[in-house]
């Protein structure tokens, strides 16, 4: 397909080449890319349902019978660790009457159903539905919860609703190279914060991957340390997006407490880098620690962020790690205070009638380079 | 701007909302908590109409968990936790003797041991930014023995010497401590303790006296001071550039200061009693 003959509903040939254009000739999405609720739906169906999408880490579910509930893209799904060792996404919707079978978080043997008392074994068979003797056919040996393809990916559970989908780990082999030294897969999550954030998901995406904000919305906090005229945005060859923030020679001392994660390269020991894999998975790394900015996707104007801050287990067994966790998260709070500021604001001029396209900075390579990715997903054959 | 958490902010006439309100209307990001969290629905939504930043939290300062949950999420929330108010509190009337056991370990434990736990739950977050400000709504029952208010005098001095002490201790962190003491200010706080024979023992000796006791404290506060004064107090002592430890919002309670340290004890005593309608209580009984 040629760019100039891109078509989505509802933008024009004009604003999709704008977008298309070279770096240096680019121009942000569209605004109805960020408010309009039928490309909303398209998303849906082009992007994060055909995509890897993470919902959890496995030291989230350390035990057998540890189990999260969330509901993702309608779905309402659960991480569970199963008696067999395997750590499953599956359905918590009942087989009987679709009632949910659990909420919340904890750790349980059998999954019993609050409506008819059905219950399933954590790999989610069923294993007892009282007082269905004389129906036809029906063996509980035949009833399984559904599950969700998973990937498990240096401690993540990647998850997709597509069977066709290409396995994620070989689609950002290059990426996982890059950051091998911070060793993910030996990383736990030490403290979590949660945001209900109402705006289109890609504000904030935006808005985490490039540093030329730093000027405005983080003068007094993020600029002195990683000035945004130093920010870098290298070549990708997947879906993903790196922006490399050198710290300055004099990179004061680190306040929060915790060892640097052993066998870091000089830069990776003092630079922050904020990387994206699409569509929204979201890690900023530093030498002592790495954080996940997990987007929970709503609806077209709301999400829920959770923000995990993740050591490695050495770190997380310091007898003060609990007072660093909550120094680190309240830090990384005062940040994220400073981004739904300006969220805020960009989220009430993409609502205005005026609000158009505009030019893209050097700097914004990144946004730039979702962009293209984006475009290229949604406009694929069969949408 | 700072984040400030209030307690005891329910009632619309009491210190703890009119200081929400205040702070709020300065500019501050301010959580406003209370026991029974739609109480603060008028205040949540005056917030709200008015553009500035306000939540109204769930929050039972008598509860240990309660106090970490709140505080570790304002912290969550917004990275800070600047300045503490200990502003809840009960009111106790009676003859000590008269008075249920019960009801003077709930006063003591709403009035002190609450602040106790809550300011020791904030302190680890103050030091680690290095500054903050602890507020105790104290009391003149905390400056002076009022007759039939002995379990609340006890826990506004208890404040009134936790406050000063711990000013020596955090000063270093960069945290200023201070309390403010109103005297007789219309917030219907007694009218909403009406029901004061529930704190004492009726058909004592002490019948009389407590009856005048619980008659005078309502009239003081009728004929009280606009409690506007005491929040407007508190947002000075929070937000100044020269912070002191005491603070006598309104007229009567630097008054009062001054007329007690200006008496003997006795003198003292005997114009209390006079004025409380209760000077014959000094005679002994026929």
């Amino acid at each position: 397909m040629n760019k100039h003959s891109l078509t989505l509903p509802g933008l024009s040939a004009d604003e999709l080449a704008r977008v298309s254009a070279p770096l240096e000739d680019a121009w942000t999405l569209p605004v109805a890319a960020y408010t309009d609720q039928a490309l909303y739906e398209l998303e849906v169906e082009q992007i994060m349902r055909k995509s890897w999408l993470p919902v959890g880490r496995v030291d989230q579910v350390p035990n057998p019978g540890d189990y999260i509930c969330f509901t993702l893209l309608d779905q309402p799904v659960m991480l569970v660790h199963g008696a067999d060792g395997v750590v499953r996404v599956m359905s918590r919707v009942c087989l009987h009457r679709a009632a949910p079978i659990a909420d919340g978080t904890g750790n349980r043997k059998l999954f019993s159903c609050p409506y008819h008392a059905w219950s399933y074994a954590t790999d989610g068979q069923l294993i007892r539905a009282p007082l269905m003797e004389g129906v036809e056919g029906f063996e509980e040996k035949d009833c399984k919860l559904p599950e969700l393809r998973t990937e498990i990916w240096e401690g993540f559970v990647m998850v997709s609703f597509d069977d066709d989908a290409a396995p994620f780990a070989p689609q950002v082999a290059t990426y996982q190279k890059t950051f091998s030294n911070y060793k993910l897969d030996d990383m736990v999550i030490v403290k979590t914060l949660e945001f209900d954030s109402p705006w289109n998901w890609k504000v904030l995406v935006e808005n985490f991957m490039e540093a030329y904000h730093h000027i405005g919305v983080h003068q007094t906090t993020l600029e002195p340390v990683f000035p945004a005229k130093d920010s870098k945005i290298p070549d990708a060859d997947g879906p993903y997006s790196i922006l490399h923030m050198p710290a300055p020679e004099e990179h004061p001392e680190d306040p929060d407490g915790l060892p640097l994660i052993e066998g870091l390269e000089e830069w990776q020991k003092n630079d922050l880098l904020a990387t994206v894999l699409f569509p929204h998975f979201m890690l900023a790394y530093q030498g002592t620690a790495v954080t996940w900015y997990q987007v929970i996707p709503d609806t077209v104007d709301r999400f829920q962020l959770k923000i995990h801050f993740m050591v490695p287990k050495a770190s997380a067994e310091l007898p003060n790690i609990g007072e660093i966790a909550e120094g680190s998260g309240a830090l990384l709070s005062v940040i994220h205070n400073e981004d739904i500021e300006a969220n805020d604001m960009v989220w009430e001029g993409l609502k205005a009638p005026l609000t158009s396209q505009g030019r893209l900075s050097l700097l914004e390579r990144s946004i730039w380079q979702l962009n293209q990715w984006w475009l290229a997903e949604l406009t694929k054959a069969g949408s | 701007m700072a984040t400030v958490l209030i307690t005891g902010c329910s009632r619309p006439t009491g210190f703890g909302q009119l200081t929400a309100k205040a702070f709020a209307s300065a500019g501050n990001s301010v959580f406003a908590t209370m026991r029974g969290a739609e109480r603060g629905k008028g205040l949540a939504d005056w917030a709200r109409d008015q553009g500035f930043k306000l939540t109204v939290l769930e929050h039972d300062v008598n509860d240990a968990a309660s106090n970490r949950a709140v505080v570790s999420d304002i912290v969550d929330r917004t990275g800070h936790l600047d300045v503490l108010v200990n502003n809840v509190g009960m009111s106790s009337f009676g003859a000590l003797e008269t008075l249920h056991e019960g009801h003077i370990r709930d006063t003591m434990q709403t009035n002190f041991f609450s602040a106790v736990d809550l300011t020791r739950t904030v302190l680890p977050h103050m030091r680690r930014q290095t500054g903050g400000r602890i507020l105790f709504v104290t009391s003149i029952a905390g400056v002076t023995g009022i007759p039939g208010e002995s379990i609340y005098c006890a826990s506004k001095f208890a404040l009134e010497g936790l406050a000063e002490s711990l000013a020596f201790e955090v000063a270093r962190f960069g945290i200023q401590v201070s309390t403010v003491r109103p005297a007789f200010f219309n917030t219907g706080m007694s009218m909403h303790n009406t029901d004061a024979s529930g704190f004492y023992e009726t058909g004592t000796a002490y019948d009389q006296f407590n009856e005048r006791v619980v008659a005078s404290t309502s009239e003081g506060e009728v004929a009280g001071e606009d409690p506007q004064i005491v929040a407007e107090t508190i947002l000075e002592a929070a937000t100044t550039q020269t912070p002191k430890l005491r603070w006598e919002p309104g007229a009567a309670a630097p008054e009062i200061k001054t007329a007690r340290a200006a008496m003997t004890d006795e003198e003292w005593r005997d114009s209390v009693m006079e004025e409380l309608g209760l000077a014959d209580w000094l005679q002994p009984a026929a």
